[in-house]
């Protein structure tokens, strides 16, 4: 039998637990942050901790002072990461729709030819070729909007969530005249704003986190992606570590490698953005979620 | 508004004419995504031939010399494949297990609590690593393990005991990729399982209480068979990728250490160092090939056993 | 008396004049040369740039595109440019982005005959320096001149040495500056007393007697009594079982810090001046370099035999594509890099007055915070054409070109190992030094882990390894 103040004991650990688990899976950011604002001798004698000692400024004054670099790259970032996001929703959308009509012809074939190549790839090299010498895309946001467009596993889940749609709403729009674009435009999109919502973050974030296309494609210091700027950095020490101790070791200069705190404070610039701009879509976020993966 | 009766009508005269514009807008509107796919993943596939080639510069991809499987030989003969492919497996399948059952169990704890709003902040706070890049998540294990000023040896060093040189010891690797791993998708996972719970038929509760059953007895037999459906799809497809590492996760976290190579090196940073370092372009497309076929196979097979089982379940 | 000189004053002129008529001006042929340096981006390399293309255009005719590309990011593009026939006329080449991996895949363009039109830059490099940048015989890309020997130095903290009175010069090998280490450890806490950089190779002088004319896995030597060039195993021959003792014993005793195997980068720690005693290879004017890399200075005392590096020109070297559209000028423009100074200091240094300033004839000051600065002379050409910066000695290139001329050579200088046939035990061996790190970092007694890492070499086919050094070293003596 169901006792009241059992069950509250019982509501109030779990929530107890719950939260511990959330601070837990947080705390390596909060680890982060705590490190940027402290100063680098309290490092070098203390340690990395979460108690600020002594509230120290100077690793973002560092980073703001090549404030221009990384003003450029959030503007580069931000700008193909958004356009990347609408062209590709739609675009992902517009392939999903069609695929729930089981009148369609071609159907499987179409899913399927979406589904090989989630396992198959050419590799690298063909790309690369593809890109700068016939595409001429490279040194130009468009290499980081286009190749990425189309993503088989969004599309199953866009098309997923449309074949849930009721079909007597849709049915009613083709009776009131409307052709198939209009019924794409007018009612399936506006009933699945919370997949689109959701689809649309996972997609921001993916782009936000990309820093293989700058090292690859780009040239154009003005057309940097923020987690390139960021990776370079564990790059170049990596390369000094490599060549430790070799006679090339004497050929890399190493005033430029920044110090612990600084390393610390780019991750949070880089990183940060992201996380505070998720609570907003984490309204339609989960359900737009949920709804697509389950059903089906 | 028309009659139902002068639309069908309609339908039926102008029966080819409708039908016809209606596939021509549905083939329209697959049709840019479709070409951007063609453009962007097929075209690119001819560089498969790079894996049968001893692939020269001077030669390019067409004039390269067939060498058929020899790649393929090479790179399963020699040492490093055995230690890869085993590392690859048998981490990945403790990922899909531990992260599963974390996620599963996370994602009941937070179905049975009733503060909904703590729900909803909860989730949002447990689904933000999976937003990091791995260059981030990184930086953060390196925060705690850093054998200097790292946060957890200032902690073992308080205590009084020896630090520990963790980048240095690939006996602690499992453990500590796995708890990454797990870091980072538990949120998102147990976000996908909570809606499954939450689509569960309440009925289906009351009638249980009403039975007398405790709440252990009911999550054994009523919620967690009920999530079967669910934990078999995604089971089936995160098999399939069971040839495929989270390259971020090993590459970043690790440092690219050499020590740690033996636990933590896998097929994707491999490839990627034999590309990068040697730039031997056929080695490294052989090895990608033969994750795509293996991962193709695993898909198949695994969806084939579940078909058996059950054919409800299955994938395809 | 006054008539003759005005005669010959007059002739002066005119002959000077007849010399200003010959040289005509060089016809702009529209073409612009590729040219891709690993350095990070600079705010001012358009500038340099633009300036660059206004002397190459009076001289060659030509205009340069110069890009720099990120060092971290230098060798994937190198390798994806050459993969897919990227059409850059030069680039550079070196300790990373091999010539000999380029070369293996047919990406470099041979310039043996091309160098026959620019006879000045033949003239320029030693020959044994144009020996290193062949591979079979056949020439592939042109070495940017600089220090080619090898030599170990000790570097001392001045503030520590001058403190504690030590000597600096009576130093003659590695194993000398233990007192050093001893007081140090002793009396600066904070200070760890040895950076153990090069390891193992730290203690080279422990086998001087010994002319190695091999590398790491393979010892050779004469045998006196067949006259024969024996090879044999290397880690035996290079009496690496005993530096690793040596190296070992002075982390015991605390000389080395203790966590040196997981020490991730050491940048902080250099930076923060918390080794008394690191280790590197011995260059005139190494203090003033690294000074201004670490921000404190060091005495530096050499302490092994200037040998000559085999092979070191490879290091930094300039090569033409395989898919350059012109060659011809593009081997004119690296003959311009390698003798016309102010091409050269312009590329090093950027712009008289913006970037840096003259002291002397031959002597600069950079800027501070200018927008070109990559501060890596070596990246563009014949560094003995490099401007004096401040605490460069005035003789540091004659000095060090004598060191190149004078160090000491050995028959087997030229002689370039094929691993065509033996890749794969490489990649086994390499594996397997991997692992075993603690000998170049002391961490470990080698009494406790020596059989196991030579059982180990031996199963990954170090035999196999010898026997093919053994058969080309035969080829090569013609024995």
């Amino acid at each position: 039998m169901l006792n009241s103040k059992e069950n509250k004991f019982a509501q109030f650990v779990l929530n107890i637990a719950l939260i511990i688990l959330s601070l837990l899976i947080i705390m390596p950011f909060l680890l982060l942050v705590c490190i940027s604002f402290s100063s680098e001798k309290d490092i070098a004698v203390y340690g990395y901790g979460f108690l600020i000692k002594n509230f120290d400024l100077s690793a973002y004054k560092y980073i703001f002072r090549n404030a221009s670099d990384i003003f450029q790259a959030y503007k580069v970032t931000a700008g193909f990461s958004f356009i990347t996001m609408v062209l590709s929703v739609l675009l992902m959308s517009m392939v999903a729709y069609p695929l729930t009509k089981r009148e369609l012809r071609g159907r499987q074939a179409i899913s399927f030819y979406l589904y090989f190549t989630m396992l198959f790839s050419g590799g690298l090299v063909p790309l690369y070729i593809l890109i700068t010498r016939y595409l001429h895309l490279d040194d130009t946001i468009w290499v980081y909007i286009l190749p990425g467009l189309i993503s088989p596993w969004f599309v199953f889940m866009l098309r997923t969530f449309f074949s849930s749609l009721p079909e007597a709403i849709l049915e009613s729009a083709e009776i009131d005249g409307l052709d198939e674009i209009g019924i794409f435009c007018m009612m399936v999109l506006p009933l699945s704003k919370s997949v689109l919502a959701a689809v649309s973050l996972f997609v921001l974030l993916g782009q936000w986190n990309n820093w293989y296309t700058s090292m690859l494609y780009i040239n154009n210091e003005k057309l940097l992606s923020l987690q390139y700027l960021l990776q370079k950095i564990m790059m170049n020490i990596n390369l000094l570590q490599q060549n430790s101790g070799t006679f090339e070791s004497s050929l890399i200069s190493i005033k430029d490698i920044p110090t612990e705190t600084v390393r610390m404070a780019m991750a949070v610039v880089v990183a940060g953005p992201a996380l505070l701009v998720f609570p907003f879509f984490q309204k339609y976020f989960v359900k737009g979620i949920t709804v697509g993966s389950v059903k089906g | 508004m028309k009659s139902v009766d002068v639309v069908l009508s309609n339908k039926l005269k102008n029966g080819g004419g409708l039908k016809r514009k209606k596939y021509v807008q549905l083939y329209g509107l697959c049709a840019i995504p479709l070409l951007l796919v063609f453009v962007f993943n097929y075209i690119p596939m001819f560089g498969i031939f790079i894996a049968f080639k001893e692939y020269r510069y001077d030669l390019g991809i067409l004039r390269s010399k067939w060498v058929g499987l020899n790649n393929f030989k090479v790179f399963m003969m020699s040492d490093d494949f055995m230690r890869i492919t085993v590392n690859t497996i048998v981490m990945n399948f403790i990922f899909i297990i531990v992260g599963m059952v974390c996620a599963i169990i996370l994602a009941i704890l937070l179905f049975e609590t009733r503060n909904r709003k703590g729900v909803k902040i909860y989730q949002t706070m447990m689904i933000t690593p999976n937003f990091l890049s791995w260059v981030v998540a990184g930086y953060m294990v390196y925060a705690f393990l850093n054998p200097d000023y790292g946060f957890i040896n200032k902690l073992i060093g308080l205590s009084g005991h020896e630090k520990i040189d963790w980048y240095s010891k690939p006996v602690y690797w499992p453990a500590i990729l796995t708890i990454c791993s797990v870091w980072k998708s538990i949120g998102m996972d147990s976000v996908i399982y909570y809606a499954a719970l939450m689509g569960i038929d309440t009925e289906l509760f009351e009638a249980a209480r009403i039975d007398g059953a405790n709440k252990r007895q009911e999550v054994l037999h009523i919620t967690i068979p009920q999530l079967l459906p669910l934990i078999t799809i995604l089971g089936i497809l995160k098999i399939g990728g069971i040839f495929r590492a989270d390259f971020g996760l090993f590459y970043q976290t690790t440092r690219n250490v050499s020590a740690l190579y033996s636990v933590a090196d896998v097929m994707d940073t491999y490839i990627f160092r034999t590309m990068r370092v040697l730039g031997d372009m056929s080695i490294s497309s052989a090895a990608g090939v033969l994750q795509s076929v293996v991962g193709f196979l695993c898909v198949v097979i695994t969806n084939y056993i579940v078909k058996k089982i059950d054919p409800d379940r299955a994938l395809f | 008396m006054k008539k003759s000189i005005s005669i010959v004053i007059l002739i002066l002129l005119a002959v000077n004049m007849c010399c200003g008529c010959t040289t005509k001006k060089v016809t702009d042929s529209g073409v612009t040369l590729k040219w891709y340096i690993p350095n990070d981006k600079m705010a001012d390399l358009n500038l340099v740039n633009d300036e660059l293309n206004r002397i190459t255009q009076e001289k060659l005719g030509v205009k340069i595109n110069l890009q720099f590309i990120d060092l971290a990011a230098y060798q994937d593009r190198m390798n994806m440019n050459m993969a897919s026939g990227d059409d850059y006329d030069i680039a550079w080449f070196g300790y990373m982005n091999t010539m000999v991996n380029a070369v293996s895949k047919g990406g470099l363009m041979p310039l043996d005959d091309l160098i026959k039109s620019t006879p000045k830059l033949a003239a320029e490099l030693p020959d044994y320096v144009w020996e290193q940048a062949k591979i079979k015989g056949v020439l592939y890309a042109v070495p940017n001149l600089q220090i080619l020997t090898h030599a170990t130095a000790l570097l001392i903290n001045k503030e520590l040495a001058d403190k504690y009175n030590f000597d600096v010069n009576s130093l003659t090998k590695t194993t000398d500056i233990e007192p050093f280490l001893k007081i140090i450890k002793e009396n600066e806490p904070g200070i760890y007393p040895f950076h153990p950089a090069y390891g193992v190779a730290s203690f080279r002088s422990m086998n001087e007697e010994n002319d190695n004319y091999g590398e790491y896995y393979t010892g050779v030597y004469k045998d006196e009594s067949t006259g024969k060039y024996v090879v044999t195993d290397g880690q035996d021959f290079g009496k690496t079982y005993e530096r690793a003792k040596q190296l070992n014993n002075w982390y015991k005793k605390g000389y080395i810090r203790r966590d040196i195997a997981s020490v991730m980068d050491d940048t902080s720690d250099l930076k923060a001046g918390k080794y008394a005693v690191t280790v590197q290879t011995y260059k005139p004017g190494n203090e003033s370099e690294f000074e201004a890399n670490y921000g404190y200075k060091v005495y530096q005392k050499r302490v092994s035999p200037i040998r000559f590096g085999k092979l070191q020109a490879r290091s930094t070297m300039l090569a033409i594509g395989k898919d350059s559209k012109h060659p011809e000028q593009a081997i004119k423009f690296v003959e311009l890099l390698n003798t016309d100074k102010t091409v050269y200091n312009l590329l090093c240094f950027g712009v008289e007055g913006k970037h840096y300033n003259k002291v002397s004839d031959n002597r600069i000051e950079l800027v501070n915070n200018s927008g070109y600065c990559p501060m890596a002379s070596w990246k563009f050409g014949n560094q003995f054409n490099a401007y004096l910066l401040p605490g460069q000695p005035d003789d540091i290139w004659e000095e060090t070109k004598k060191s190149n001329d004078t160090a000491l050579r050995t028959q087997f200088d030229s002689f370039d190992f094929d691993i065509t046939n033996i890749k794969n035990i490489i990649t086994k061996l390499k594996a397997v030094t991997d692992e075993y790190i603690c000998i170049r970092q002391g961490t470990e007694d080698p009494d406790n882990y020596w059989d196991d890492y030579k059982k180990k070499l031996y199963e990954c086919g170090v035999q196999d390894y010898i026997n093919e050094y053994q058969r080309q070293i035969d080829i090569f003596c013609g024995q």
